[in-house]
């Protein structure tokens, strides 16, 4: 008596047996389709695109000489390699020294799936230039401007088509070529002029105006009121 | 009972610490250690600063982190937000393949801007300043393109 509603129970579980099974195989696939979608997002999370040249190449694979440095590209099966006149190419017309952005999925072992590759032009330095320093020397007869940083001299010319700008406490605002004095701190934006590589082209010129110590004195604040 | 096991371990360990038992283990602390570590954080610039690309004028190097974008990420659109944090009040300059924008970091040094992205390849520079001189500077390099990867 006290064992058959167990054996009852028992009789119970056999039946759903087969419910259980198909619970369990529902389960796997959501956590299949979890992992997929997680995957996914994972991915998005740590697409890449690497710059650089090619060292090596095989294959399945690319060796890229980045700034920093060698990087493996493991070719993905439906990698599209581009040149330079947007044609599609194969690995194989790819060269040793040839400058490549090689864009796709960095793995946990620091490589990267390579899905697209697109080849570059040679590589051209910047020429802007952002110096700090202080005015040294103002032209009176042209619109030339001396700036010393810390380790050179600039000689800077500003046209019209120079921001000048002044920054007082976190407003910066416009000026004119009159309110740039000597001995102001400034910050400038220039490139080498094409003529000369000594001149520099000011595209931008930031003075920082000293803010005003504030004074000990209430009586000097009251004359400031007054003034 | 336990109490009076533990009350005897640390009586017993104070004592031999006095007693110089440890002198010859080493825990990690003695002056080499220190002086390689303060060699590391002097070496290093300082720790919160993002790697390699920081840069400073005249020894006189301030914070500089960029918290978006991502260095070497793929943008597919052409507006770009460019957020980071550096010295409070600190005077921000980007430059982009385009364009250039000064700006002044708020109290608490955060800053943003938007800037305009080329087809390829974009290299852009943000560097900050501060009154006295201090600088950083840091290198992005940010593919734009609308292909799908």
């Amino acid at each position: 008596m006290v064992f058959a509603p167990v054996a009852a129970a028992q009789e119970g579980a056999a039946e759903t047996t087969p419910s259980g099974e198909k619970i369990e195989q529902i389960r796997q696939e959501i956590q299949k389709k979890v992992e997929e979608k997680l995957n996914n997002v994972l991915n998005q999370i740590k697409k890449r695109a690497w710059i650089g040249t090619i060292e090596e190449k095989s294959a399945t694979a690319i060796k890229l000489l980045t700034l920093k440095e060698v990087r493996t590209v493991n070719l993905a099966e439906d990698v599209k390699i581009i040149n330079l006149k947007r044609k599609e190419i194969s690995v194989d017309d790819l060269e040793k020294g040839q400058r490549i952005v090689a864009m796709g999925f960095v793995q946990t072992d620091g490589t990267m799936e390579g899905k697209r590759l697109v080849l570059l032009p040679s590589y051209k330095e910047r020429k802007t230039k952002v110096i700090f320093g202080t005015i040294t020397d103002k032209s009176s007869e042209e619109k030339i401007i001396s700036i010393t940083g810390s380790e050179e001299k600039y000689e800077v010319i500003i046209s019209d088509k120079t921001g000048l700008r002044e920054r007082k406490n976190s407003k910066i605002s416009n000026i004119t070529y009159e309110a740039v004095k000597v001995n102001q701190k400034v910050i400038a934006i220039i490139t080498p002029t094409e003529s000369n590589g000594s001149t520099y082209q000011a595209k931008t010129i930031l003075v920082l105006t000293a803010l005003p110590k504030p004074s000990a004195a209430p009586t000097e604040k009251a004359d400031e009121k007054d003034e | 009972m336990i109490g009076v096991v533990l009350g005897f371990t640390t009586t017993g360990l104070l004592w031999a610490k006095k007693q110089g038992k440890f002198d010859n283990i080493n825990f990690g602390t003695n002056k080499q250690d220190k002086q390689n570590d303060n060699e590391e954080i002097e070496g290093g610039l300082d720790a919160t600063t993002t790697p390699s690309d920081t840069e400073s004028a005249d020894e006189k190097a301030i914070v500089l982190e960029i918290a978006s974008p991502e260095n070497e990420s793929i943008s597919e659109t052409e507006k770009l937000e460019i957020r980071g944090k550096t010295e409070p009040n600190a005077t921000v300059v980007v430059v982009w393949e385009e364009g250039e924008d000064i700006l002044v970091a708020d109290i608490t040094g955060q800053f943003e801007t938007e800037i305009n992205l080329v087809g390829g390849e974009n290299l852009i520079e943000v560097s900050s300043y501060n009154d006295e001189g201090g600088s950083a500077k840091e290198n992005l390099t940010i593919t734009y393109t609308t292909t799908k990867i």
